[in-house]
């Protein structure tokens, strides 16, 4: 006999893949990664094209090449993918969210469900739960997708390190999801008209996602010239960082406003795994982890935190649903 | 929905009265984002009556693009059976608008097509990107949005290598033209309401 837990996670899953929102969801993650995949490499044989020629012409008028071979690393390729699961996922997570508690609203069947022995931790867990199977799911097939599709448009098959890094994308954009669907479910059992629910997150969506990660961005000083003002100033990293301790308390607010993004935490872990930040494309994956620990902590502790939130919220109200 | 259709009230009459709701709507949003930007504009820099007619501009053409996407969803809450599902699909629409048109036209990163700072990527002397760029340019709706809008604030750059270059008349007409197709896809499932067959079931 399955624990009831489980026996409503199972029940939440077939839920979602029996309405239509779940092939959606995925036929279009699936187009952007395909998308994204197939210009990200179009985009680097331009790079070699472009280097092999101006090679040509430097050694035609005698001088030494300048600037570094355009080197292919395969998961640099899913710049697009990550940009993808930041703005999408969330929307995903959020939708979750929302439907779990609204499809409660809508049925009373969980005040069936609270006759039987099942306390409200087992209700929770295994809606939380099921959420997460799916969103797993979902993303475990993109990956399977990506790592299909890479060899193909990239010509090599990946590595085992490469392949480990892709295990741990689907962690770390699963639990990424997962503080969204948490948010969105805290937000549907609080408020009084669920439609609010939706809108408030959706403005906690625009607000974290789209908004604050750019905002940082935009403030920083060497983005404000195409290749980075330092750079353009003939200004190596340690002169640039001497420059900007003169803007302490700009530089402190800037990246104050991208810490409160966890989608900035997302990108930076998922940049520095896949060498999409180039520094680094060859470190070992063990001294990635330990530079991007906080950033990954981050993402797996929110939902763990967002969990305990929604399981102490219900069990002092589970008439809500009722 | 069955009330309303109970009087002597049109499809037509009924979708221009969403459609001045929408515009009543998006123009209080959009007045109070030209104040700020007026207020904000003035603090720095002393504005002339031609920058500020150039601000106005860029609003008047930003209503034109909401404006699509506010008749858009409505015309998708019409015809989809759940307000969820009308919403998420809106929501893809966007998404292919903003995101993936511009990254399979112009090769812009997702974020790259929020962001003003990050430079587009001089992708079209790729063969193959420059065919795929001249072939979806003239539905890439957002990409005539924002040139408009660069234009009309000064801050257009240069056209990469390759790159289609529309004069900014173009872009506007690609505009209005997105509005029309999009009015007119709206009236035609307005037209097709059947509120006795409960055909709005939320």
């Amino acid at each position: 006999m399955l624990h009831p837990t489980f026996i409503i996670a199972i029940k939440e899953v077939r839920d979602i893949m029996r309405s239509h929102i779940f092939l959606a969801i995925l036929a279009l993650l699936m187009a952007l990664t395909i998308t994204s995949l197939f210009v990200s490499e179009l985009v680097f044989r331009d790079q070699l094209v472009q280097y092999s020629s101006s090679l040509e012409l430097l050694k035609s008028i005698g001088k030494s090449p300048i600037g570094d071979v355009p080197q292919f690393y395969p998961l640099n390729l899913l710049r697009g993918v990550v940009d993808y699961i930041e703005i999408i996922g969330a929307i995903l997570g959020i939708f979750l969210g929302y439907i779990t508690v609204f499809k409660e609203k809508n049925t009373k069947a969980i005040k069936l469900l609270l006759t039987r022995p099942i306390t409200p931790k087992d209700i929770m867990l295994g809606k939380i739960f099921g959420n997460f199977i799916f969103i797993f799911g979902t993303i475990s097939l993109i990956t399977i997708l990506i790592f299909f599709t890479l060899p193909a448009v990239g010509g090599v098959w990946l590595s085992g390190i490469e392949t480990v890094k892709l295990v741990m994308f689907i962690f770390i954009s699963s639990f990424y999801i997962l503080i969204f669907f948490m948010l969105s479910l805290w937000l549907s059992l609080s408020q009084k008209n669920i439609i609010n629910a939706l809108i408030i997150a959706f403005s906690v969506w625009l607000l974290f996602v789209l908004i604050f990660p750019q905002m940082g961005d935009t403030m920083d000083p060497d983005n404000q010239v195409p290749g980075g003002f330092f750079k353009s100033m003939t200004l190596d990293h340690d002169q640039g960082l001497r420059v900007m301790e003169h803007f302490r308390y700009y530089e402190m607010i800037r990246t104050g406003v991208e810490y409160i993004s966890v989608t900035k935490h997302y990108e930076r872990s998922l940049f520095a795994l896949f060498g999409i930040k180039h520094s680094f494309n060859d470190q070992a994956l063990g001294s990635i982890l330990i530079s991007q620990w906080g950033n990954i902590f981050s993402i797996f502790a929110i939902p763990f935190l967002g969990m305990l939130a929604n399981m102490r919220f219900f069990q002092k109200n589970q008439e809500i649903l009722e | 929905m069955k009330l309303i259709f109970s009087r002597n009230v049109t499809a037509l009459e009924f979708f221009l009265g969403k459609m001045l709701a929408i515009t009543k709507v998006l123009l209080m949003i959009l007045a109070a984002a030209v104040f700020i930007s007026l207020i904000s504009a003035e603090i720095f820099h002393v504005l002339t009556f031609a920058n500020m007619l150039h601000i106005l501009g860029f609003y008047g053409i930003s209503f034109l693009y909401m404006f699509g996407f506010a008749i858009f969803s409505l015309a998708i809450t019409i015809r989809v059976d759940s307000a969820v599902k009308s919403m998420l699909y809106a929501l893809f629409v966007w998404i292919v608008i903003t995101f993936a048109l511009p990254e399979l036209v112009s090769a812009l990163h997702p974020t790259a097509s929020l962001n003003p700072v990050l430079p587009p990527t001089n992708i079209l002397q790729s063969p193959i990107l420059s065919v795929i760029h001249q072939f979806f340019y003239p539905i890439s709706i957002s990409e005539h949005f924002k040139e408009m809008g660069s234009f009309l604030l000064g801050v257009l750059p240069a056209p990469t290598e390759g790159q289609v270059s529309y004069p900014q008349s173009l872009h506007f007409f690609i505009l209005i033209l997105w509005e029309f197709l999009i009015i007119g896809f709206a009236f035609l499932f307005f037209q097709k309401i059947r509120p006795a067959e409960n055909a709005l079931s939320e």
